[in-house]
């Protein structure tokens, strides 16, 4: 009740009335604001002349709406069957709408693999190195020995032992 | 269990093509009066019951208008297919391009037959995106404030705002682009005598 006692002090402003015109028109105003605006509409000669304006700009819309060209009622059978691919590979189509994300992951995962060869391939290539300054190859002799320490000779040569000094 | 799930497949296509078949004609019509080409509008209605089909289980629930829906995401592809549009139009020498049509349609006899739907279509043009797409939903698709209002994400009040201001602006448009046309037959006629 006195939202509505509000609403017809507010509606009785000029500015109100032409504010609502449009809608009073296309008839979404309801009754008791309607009443109110062809009430207004009926004394003030300022919103008649607003009011012209907006019905004869709304005709020539609705003119012209009605002369368009016929636009296609019905998509193309082209169209059609894209939308039935759609609807028979869903799957195909999820990866299709991400294809961006797709194509970055897909990216990503290559360049991983890639630096992982790589550094599989260095460390491959590292340790051959290591082994290579520990036991150099050389030619006639085995590249490695199951003993760090150096062969001993089987018949080692005796030992230089000097008679002891004669003492006096 | 798999025959199940190929039963619920049939039913979802059978009212997913029931959708398609209620809604293409009102969203062809719209997104062309949008982008002024039939084969893009072509385009668009396609992306946007894709994705009606994609997002099946978010659209179509109780409580959702599906017409709505498919407006609004046609709208929102139409605005895209636009901006490409124009990013393409800059790449291809724009002025030039223009200027052709504008030399062709100054010759072209049909058009000054069609001047006074060539106005309106200019007034419709000068006005933004969100005015435009209020206009086109009021005035020719005969929706009402509500609907636009389910469409556009704007409240009721908002839809009467922007329509309000949106005939303004084409009523002043209108009004200026007849008096040029009365200056201009005048002064023609000046000429003639």
């Amino acid at each position: 009740m006195k939202n509505k006692a509000k609403h017809n002090v507010t509606m009785k402003k000029c500015e109100d009335i032409q504010k609502s015109l449009l809608a009073y028109m296309t008839r979404e105003l309801g009754k008791a604001p309607s009443e109110l605006v062809s009430r207004h509409l009926r004394k003030c000669k300022a919103c008649q002349a607003e009011a012209a304006e907006v019905r004869a700009t709304l005709k020539l819309l609705r003119q012209e709406s009605r002369a368009e060209p016929h636009w296609p009622s019905r998509l193309s059978d082209e169209h059609r069957r894209r939308i039935a691919w759609t609807m028979d590979h869903p799957a195909l189509d999820w990866l299709c709408a991400r294809h961006a994300a797709v194509s970055i992951l897909v990216a990503l995962l290559v360049v991983l693999a890639v630096l992982g060869l790589a550094w599989r391939a260095a460390r491959v290539r590292q340790d051959i190195r290591v082994q290579e300054t520990v036991y150099p190859i050389t030619i006639g002799r085995p590249p490695f020995h199951t003993n760090h320490t150096d062969p001993v000779p089987e018949n080692p040569a005796p030992e230089d032992v000097s008679a002891p000094e004669a003492t006096p | 269990m798999r025959k199940e799930k190929q039963v619920r497949l049939a039913e979802k296509r059978s009212v997913f093509e029931a959708l398609v078949a209620e809604h293409e004609a009102a969203l062809l019509r719209y997104v062309a009066r949008i982008l002024h080409d039939a084969d893009l509008a072509q385009d668009v209605v396609q992306n946007a019951l894709v994705k009606l089909f994609r997002r099946w289980r978010d659209v179509v629930k109780p409580g959702v208008n599906i017409g709505n829906w498919l407006y609004r995401v046609a709208h929102n592809e139409a605005v895209d297919c636009i901006r490409k549009r124009q990013r393409r139009q800059l790449l291809h020498f724009k002025q030039g391009v223009e200027r052709q049509t504008l030399e062709h349609r100054e010759h072209n006899p049909l058009f000054r037959e069609n001047h006074a739907r060539e106005k309106v279509q200019a007034a419709l043009e000068a006005l933004d995106m969100r005015e435009r797409q209020v206009v086109l939903l009021k005035i020719y698709e005969e929706k009402s404030y509500r609907e636009i209002s389910d469409i556009t994400g704007l409240s009721s009040g908002n839809v009467g705002y922007i329509l309000h201001h949106a005939i303004k602006k084409m009523a002043a448009r209108l009004s200026d682009a007849e008096k040029q046309a009365k200056d201009i037959e005048y002064h023609e006629k000046q000429s003639e005598t």
